[in-house]
């Protein structure tokens, strides 16, 4: 489930590329390249003289220093939007050379003036693939509204009601034109890899591991998917995800129709429930949010935009289980419990008798993503190293680029109680409540960010959201 | 970039419009260092009809400041654009050039 860990990386998308000699001469060509697409959204004209600004430094900076003998070559810029960002990527495979100190250097008029008029600069080894600078300028925020380039204008929509289209259960031999609805709509920048897999997909959907509804128009077309997936065969829970819906159909109520067809057919499998989450990126999905009867159970921040919103939608009555919810956060897990109307048993642990007769080793389970850097740790068993093997775990995350921990601790066993606390010590905070997330049960999630907690966004979510996302931003302070 | 070379009174005067960028720099270098090498009069450069200004170009008003330093003569700016003039104090040039809001203030 680790695609609800959505970072700027899997969600810009690129508006183009451009190659360009390592030459002084063609730096106007560049700006002007850069400048252009600035332009188109709603950039002013004195903060597009900036971003000119920005990017003619640091060509400046690649071709004074990573091909400072003169010697011919190459650079590639790519421009990647993201909500109310531009980001601009400087990728040469040229003499190495220490972009940290330069940037650093105060004597530098470049560098003064990228720092000056750059919202973020960083920069990668990319190993033999050379070296990467990239600079992100702001960009008014009327740009995503009114001109998401995944969005385009109202007018660009087509004309159609629901009535003229019909939701099916994806068959295998659709499998190869899902990949074509992919291409078509994202090229190859879908986040996950497997939508370009026809093959797999088709024997996946012939096997019954895994379930999508399709969108079919009056030409028998594909234009919108999502797909059911389980964490484990034996899940009671299910997860929505590749949510995806052509260009020109997502002024429609599609996204809500897929959701609630799959969420009908998960509710006479006998699950328990549904997990989907909205990415504040992806508005498409969030004007449609919240559905009936989904209610908010956790929140990810990440940057400002980008924060993640998960729901779950209750279809089936669970078992009642027994959690032990840290006494402090009592009260507000006892909110989405009530909210979801599923009934808990909660108890506080004697606690000194546990402690006493914990295993060694703690159990864990760890996925890392750098390209999102981002890490997921799910507790199945807690041991004395518990604490000690958390803390070394997440100074070796961040000492590799990892900015965003979550780590998921089980709410059926008596010693998160304590745990929680110790961990909000560390820097971690409440993320939120998801019930039966896991093959130990319920799970409380915590989330650990390395650096500044972001500015709260203006989320379209419910009034209980609301609650919730204060709850949690009065804890990450 | 186009640079235009009067002289007026005391100043000689070096007007320059479009941008001063990497690629066009080394043609006012050339211009600037070769009227400061006359060495006659103080120098204006007009910066009315100038849109954008990097680094490149900055580095080449440094030199110049320099060399006008050391033949003991003025150099003042003229007519700075509101974002050229916040160039400049960001790259804290302001407080080394004269600069006035229009060669009529001279």
């Amino acid at each position: 489930m680790t695609e609800k860990l959505k970072s700027e990386s899997e969600l810009s998308v690129v508006i183009a590329t451009i190659q360009i000699e390592a030459n002084k001469t063609y730096i106007p060509a560049l700006t002007g390249f850069v400048s252009g697409i600035a332009e188109k959204f709603q950039l002013s004209r004195e903060e597009r003289i900036k971003l000119e600004l920005i990017t003619e430094e640091a060509a400046l900076s690649i071709i004074e220093n990573s091909f400072s003998k003169g010697q011919k070559g190459f650079y590639e810029v790519a421009v990647k939007y993201l909500p109310g960002k531009l980001k601009i990527c400087f990728v040469d495979k040229g003499e190495p050379f220490d972009f940290e100190g330069h940037i650093d250097d105060n004597e530098n008029i470049g560098a003064i003036l990228i720092k000056a008029f750059a919202d973020e600069i960083s920069f990668n080894n990319l190993g033999k693939d050379g070296k990467e600078i990239i600079v992100t300028k702001k960009i008014p925020l009327q740009a995503f509204n009114s001109e998401n380039i995944e969005q385009n204008s109202a007018s660009k929509y087509e004309d159609v009601c629901n009535d003229d289209l019909v939701y099916q259960f994806m068959q295998p031999e659709q499998a190869l034109e899902f990949t074509q609805f992919v291409f078509k709509n994202y090229e190859y920048n879908y986040p996950n890899d497997g939508v370009y897999y026809p093959e797999i997909r088709k024997e996946l959907l012939e096997i019954g591991a895994l379930d999508a509804c399709v969108v079919l128009n009056k030409k028998n077309e594909i234009i919108g998917h999502i797909a059911l997936k389980l964490n484990n065969p034996d899940s009671m829970v299910g997860e929505l995800c590749e949510v995806i819906i052509d260009k020109k159909y997502r002024s429609n109520k599609i996204c809500t129709a897929m959701k609630e067809f799959l969420f009908n057919y998960s509710m006479e499998m006998g699950l328990y429930g549904v997990y989907y989450n909205v990415c504040f990126l992806e508005k498409f999905q969030q004007n449609e949010a919240p559905l009936s009867e989904s209610v908010e159970v956790a929140f990810l921040l990440f940057d400002n935009s980008l924060d993640n919103i998960l729901y779950y939608k209750k279809l089936n009555n669970s078992p009642d289980l027994t959690i032990y919810p840290p006494l402090h956060h009592q009260n507000i897990v006892n909110q989405i419990y009530k909210r979801l109307n599923i009934k808990r048993i909660m108890l506080a642990a004697d606690l000194k008798s546990l402690l006493l007769h914990l295993p060694q080793q703690t159990n864990l389970l760890l996925t890392i993503s750098s390209e999102t850097k981002t890490a997921l740790i799910d507790i199945v068993e807690y041991g004395n190293d518990f604490i000690v093997k958390i803390k070394s775990l997440l100074g070796e995350l961040t000492n590799n680029q990892i900015l965003n921990v979550i780590i998921d601790l089980p709410l059926s066993n008596p010693v998160t109680q304590v745990n929680c606390a110790i961990l909000e010590a560390e820097g971690f905070f409440f993320s939120g409540v998801l019930p039966e997330y896991q093959k130990t049960g319920d799970v409380l999630r915590l989330q650990y960010i390395s650096g500044d907690i972001p500015k709260k966004t203006k989320a379209v979510i419910s009034e209980f959201g609301s609650e919730l996302l204060n709850y949690i931003y009065e804890n990450a302070k | 970039m186009t640079i235009n070379v009067e002289k007026k009174d005391k100043y000689s005067i070096i007007s320059i419009a479009g941008r001063l960028d990497a690629s066009t720099s080394g043609e006012f270098e050339e211009q600037l260092v070769k009227k400061l090498d006359e060495g006659e009069v103080d120098i204006v450069i007009n910066f009315a009809d100038l849109d954008y200004i990097s680094s490149s170009g900055l580095r080449v008003l440094l030199v110049g400041a320099k060399k006008i330093k050391a033949a003991n003569k003025k150099m003042v700016l003229a007519g700075l654009k509101k974002h050229i003039y916040e160039v400049f104090e960001i790259a804290g040039f302001t407080p080394i050039f004269e600069i006035v809001d229009s060669i009529a203030n001279l």
